[in-house]
């Protein structure tokens, strides 16, 4: 069990990271999502092996970890808060350079920072 | 708590004066000079205490405490930096309206300034009175950015923007080098408190090392050889600021340093050595500079390099007179910055060349600045003639050479102070029509300055006491300093007398070796300092630029040069780290078949969106995830965390897809058309990175604890009346911990709306 | 197909933000908090966004001050959180305290962590229904300026 889940975190942090590297930026904001759920599922994954019995809780049975889990539901909020924040990044890039893609916005700042220099040089 | 008292009456002066500003600009002075008074009153007050050492424990468990001492060298260099700062701003009150209007900018500006240089003072007293080694350098940086405020106060004017930042750059460095001795001195001795490093220096003396990062620092502030070129460029700002920071405060706080750590050098004779030839260096070159400058700001500059080359030999010959010898200087070299500064408000004029015979125009300021000017060039009569005498005193303890050079520079001290003076007021009475009187306000900062020189130079007695208070501070023994006239063939005698007469006859002949003197110091300016510093920062210039273009050509790489050398230290940590049973397979029961499943089915999504064409898809692949791993969670017996992620999962597919429906199609299109190019090393990239954080979640996983925090909270939820226990591990157990999650949703809930306001504001604006 | 589709979802508000309401005051005893129940209210309220439009939406006054509701969620978290410091309590201290007794009718229990629990709600509802309403803002104007110039 403890193979598996930390298999399938490798995984979602492989891919994720694999997004991020991407030119576009909406495939960017996914790896991020990606490399969240990743983290999320690592938290939990610690109360794998004595979780206690899905959907049937009762008095003195076996308790999955309360603080693992509280913790995954914070990095759950969090995340989908700094995602949220990611999306309209993403939204408002768009709006500014009229690309989604990172090299061009690249060309357009190191265009702009030249611009700007040549300005003070006169 | 008398202890605290004129810290926080200095610290007071800046916002009483900014209050005192808005409600009229000219009563901004008023309230500064006497809030400095106030704290001048509280630190007499504060001599006639018991306590002399205040501590205020901050992080016990590291030893680091805020100490606060009142001894010899905090009272003298208090009471100067409070006198002299009370004086220059009630100067400034006369000085700046004018100013202001020369430099075209509101005349409300005034006020911003003198709570500037109220601020100073304040960063000045905190230096004087801290007793610990991080408190001392974190005042020492507030007077670095108070300074560089000070100095680039006319911000229009490119010049003195540039010499603000000259001054900031070479004092912070040199300061971060201080931090790096202090630092270092903190782990040799276990504790930043000054009376216990001193203590336990006496037994294992301090490394070299660590002693010269300190005087590293104390010179950059002291403005000696090599960092001193900061101090003449500095000369841009205006000449309140001038008067003060380089003459009685910031330049002295580096001298100070070196008086305030005097136990340390006193074991390092190899350090102090460095440190006179730096004296001496900074003496000759200052004076000779002096000697042929034509601005006469320019001139006090380099005169106060080697004024402070003068302190600096004190020291490091550990002579009892080293804190008399600042004190007397500074209100010689105020007084006549103050001089300068009214001479160019009355004539306009900033050049010894360009005026000459005021005083038949200003005969009080010319009689007043006689007086500083005979203080400074240690004349009988005044403060400054003490201020050689203890120079000359330590000198002819050490040799015939070390007299020789003492004379020179006393010297050459008189030559160019009666150049000065002779430059400004004597001479021939110009033929252009007289300048206007200038203001009372103007002179009457210099009559006082000039009246003390005299108070001092007529009863000595007066200074004995201070002056040995401070020397006992600084040598931890006491001091049999004494000061008052001998009329006999003593060495000191002989040698003033010497000084004199080098001086005068300097000053006679100057017609004929100036020009000669100035063509050699021009040479010679090439190959200084100043110009290793302009090679060294063209260098980094470039340096930066290349990088920073190398860096920013791909964001890709950036990102990967993040993430590949973490994941390979990682490797690299599991691979050295020698943990036995270091992985766990763990085991499959019946039980986790759905877990599995669902795990099974989150990675096969994750796969799929590595080959997802359309946007659309791509978004619900990754809900895909999302969902599944919420599956995960549920199967895991973790309902709450389970339910959030359903309904987070829900909002923000939907989101994603909102924001699709905002992206232009065809870009979209385009983007989707392109991007299917991945490249080699990205692979290799996600591989590695995926790889570390799978061995390194592996390895984490099979060390868990067996005793958790865990099973603690079961059994507390009872008492925190939470029945469910992981709502009261959220509200109760870690609830400072959800406040801080919590403002950090909010900040993400005010960046999204700034950021879409702001683009609303843009489009408004374009229509 | 479309004609039933706006009703029924004018029909689900209400309950889902009862929903919302019960799983924050039951969130001490079972499944719920405040973090769900933030998610739920704020996905009833872009369920009405997606029906029925933005004008629509707006005019639940909960809808139109979203973000302020997040301020006044802050304010209650750090409160609960900061307020017993001036009594003299250790920041975070939630009353009653574990030996003193709980007042409360059935199975809700009247406890500061309720009120903890309600700014976590309001910060996450606030969060969510802002974040739609600027990106629906947004769906309008754009398409405005398509069909303008």
């Amino acid at each position: 069990m403890i193979l598996i889940a930390s298999l399938v975190v490798g995984l979602l942090f492989a891919v994720g990271v694999r997004m991020v590297l991407e030119r576009e930026l909406v495939r960017v904001a996914c790896g991020t999502v990606l490399i969240t759920n990743s983290s999320v599922l690592l938290i939990l994954a610690g109360s794998f092996p004595e979780r206690g019995e899905a959907l049937n809780v009762h008095d003195g049975g076996p308790v999955t970890d309360p603080v693992l889990q509280s913790l995954a539901l914070t990095a759950i909020v969090i995340g989908f808060a700094v995602s949220a924040l990611l999306l309209t990044l993403v939204h408002r890039t768009q709006r500014a350079h009229g690309s989604l893609r990172t090299d061009r916005l690249v060309e357009a700042e190191l265009k702009r920072v030249h611009a700007v220099e040549k300005e003070e040089g006169h | 708590m008398p202890l605290l008292l004129p810290i926080l009456l200095a610290l007071a002066c800046a916002p009483l004066a900014y209050v005192a500003g808005r409600w009229r600009p000219g009563a901004a002075a008023w309230m500064g000079a006497l809030g400095a008074l106030a704290a001048l009153g509280a630190l007499v007050y504060e001599w006639t205490q018991e306590t002399t050492r205040l501590v205020f424990p901050w992080a016990p468990s590291w030893g680091l405490s805020l100490e606060f001492t009142r001894d010899g060298l905090s009272g003298l260099y208090a009471s100067m930096a409070l006198t002299i700062g009370a004086l220059v701003v009630l100067y400034s009150r006369a000085y700046m309206p004018h100013h202001l209007a020369e430099e075209q900018r509101p005349p409300g500006d005034e006020v911003r300034f003198q709570g500037l240089i109220l601020a100073f003072m304040a960063a000045m007293v905190l230096l004087v009175t801290v007793d610990d080694l991080l408190l001392l350098f974190v005042a020492l940086d507030l007077t670095t950015i108070i300074s560089y405020l000070l100095i680039g106060f006319d911000r229009e004017d490119p010049e003195s923007r540039a010499a603000a930042l000259l001054s900031l750059v070479l004092t912070g460095a040199t300061s971060v080098v201080f931090f790096a001795g202090a630092m270092t001195l903190g782990l040799q001795y276990g504790t930043f408190s000054l009376p216990l490093v001193f203590e336990r220096a006496a037994q294992s003396p301090a490394s070299t090392g660590a002693l010269v990062c300190l005087a590293v620092g104390a010179l950059g502030k002291s403005a000696q050889v090599p960092f001193h070129f900061w101090l003449p460029r500095a000369m841009a700002a205006p000449t309140p600021v001038s008067s003060y920071l380089h003459s009685a405060a910031m330049v002295a706080a580096g001298v100070f340093l070196l008086q305030r750590l005097y136990p340390l050098f006193a074991p390092a004779t190899d350090v102090r050595h460095g440190l006179l030839v730096i004296g001496f260096v900074s003496m000759g070159m200052g004076s000779l500079m002096a000697l042929v400058a034509d601005p006469f700001k320019r001139v006090l500059a380099y005169s106060t390099i080697a004024q402070y080359g003068y302190a600096l030999v004190l020291v490091a010959l550990g002579s009892e007179g080293a804190p008399l010898y600042v004190a007397a200087h500074a209100p010689c070299k105020a007084a006549l910055f103050l001089t300068a500064g009214a001479v160019t408000q009355v004539t306009g004029k900033k050049k010894l060349s360009e005026v000459g015979g005021l005083r038949h125009a200003l005969p009080v300021l010319a009689g007043a600045s006689a007086i500083a000017a005979a203080g400074l060039s240690a004349l009988p009569l005044t403060v400054g003639f003490f201020k050689d005498e203890v120079f000359f005193h330590a000198l002819a303890k050490e040799g015939p050479a070390f007299m020789a050079a003492g004379v020179v520079g006393a010297g050459l001290t008189l030559a160019y102070t009666l150049r000065l003076w002779w430059g400004l007021f004597g001479g021939p009475r110009p033929s252009a029509p007289a300048a206007p009187a200038a203001p009372p306000l103007l002179v009457a900062p210099v009559v006082v300055l000039a009246a003390s020189i005299l108070l001092g130079g007529v009863l000595p007695g007066l200074l004995v006491t201070p002056a040995r208070a401070a020397a006992e501070t600084m040598r931890g023994e006491p001091s049999t300093l004494e000061l008052a006239y001998h009329l006999d063939a003593r060495a000191e005698n002989l040698l003033a007398v010497g000084a004199w007469g080098l001086g005068a006859l300097l000053f006679a002949t100057r017609n004929a070796w100036t020009p000669a003197l100035s063509r050699v110091l021009n040479a010679a300016s090439h190959v200084g300092a100043e110009r290793g510093y302009r090679l060294l920062l063209l260098q980094l210039d470039r340096l930066s630029t290349w990088l920073h273009e190398k860096e920013v050509r791909d964001l890709r790489d950036r990102v990967a040069s993040v993430l590949v050398p973490t994941g390979l230290l990682g490797l690299t940590v599991l691979g050295v780290t020698p943990l036995r049973d270091r992985f766990t397979v763990g085991t499959v029961g019946p039980a986790d078949v759905t877990l599995v499943m669902a795990l099974a089915f989150a990675s096969a999504a994750a796969l799929a969106t590595l080959r997802a064409k359309g946007h659309l898809r791509l978004v619900l692949l990754i809900s895909c995830v999302g969902f599944s791993l919420a599956m995960v969670f549920a199967f895991a017996a973790a309902p709450d965390v389970a339910l959030t992620s359903v309904l987070v999962e829900t909002i923000f597919t939907l989101l994603f897809a909102g924001l699709l429906a905002l992206l232009p199609r065809e870009r979209l299109k385009l983007a989707q058309d392109e991007a299917q190019n991945p490249r080699g090393r990205d692979r290799l990239a996600g591989a590695v990175a995926g790889a570390s954080a799978f061995l390194l979640s592996w390895s984490a996983l099979s060390h868990l604890h067996v005793d958790r925090v865990g099973a603690q909270t079961v059994r507390l939820a009872k008492a925190a009346h939470s029945p469910n226990v992981v709502a009261a591990v959220l509200t109760d157990f870690r609830g400072l911990d959800t406040v801080g999650e919590m403002t950090v949703v909010v900040a993400a809930l005010l960046g999204v709306t700034s950021l879409l306001s702001l683009n609303l504001s843009r489009k408004g604006k374009k229509q | 197909m479309i004609s039933f589709v706006p009703p029924l979802s004018r029909l689900l508000l209400w309950p889902s933000l009862i929903i919302a309401l019960a799983l924050w005051l039951k969130g001490g005893a079972s499944v719920g908090g405040g973090f769900p129940a933030g998610a739920l209210a704020g996905l009833a309220v872009l369920l009405q966004y997606v029906t029925a439009g933005r004008d629509q939406t707006r005019r639940f006054v909960a809808v139109r001050y979203a973000a302020p509701l997040a301020g006044v969620g802050l304010l209650l978290v750090v409160g609960t959180a900061f307020l017993p410091v001036l009594a003299g309590y250790a920041p975070m201290s939630l009353f009653p305290r574990p030996d003193q007794q709980e007042l409360g009718v059935g199975g809700l229990h009247l406890h500061t962590a309720l009120i903890f629990e309600g700014g976590l709600m309001l910060i996450v509802f606030g969060l969510v229904v802002t974040v739609i309403d600027r990106f629906a803002l947004r769906t309008d104007s754009d398409a405005e300026e398509e069909a303008g110039p």
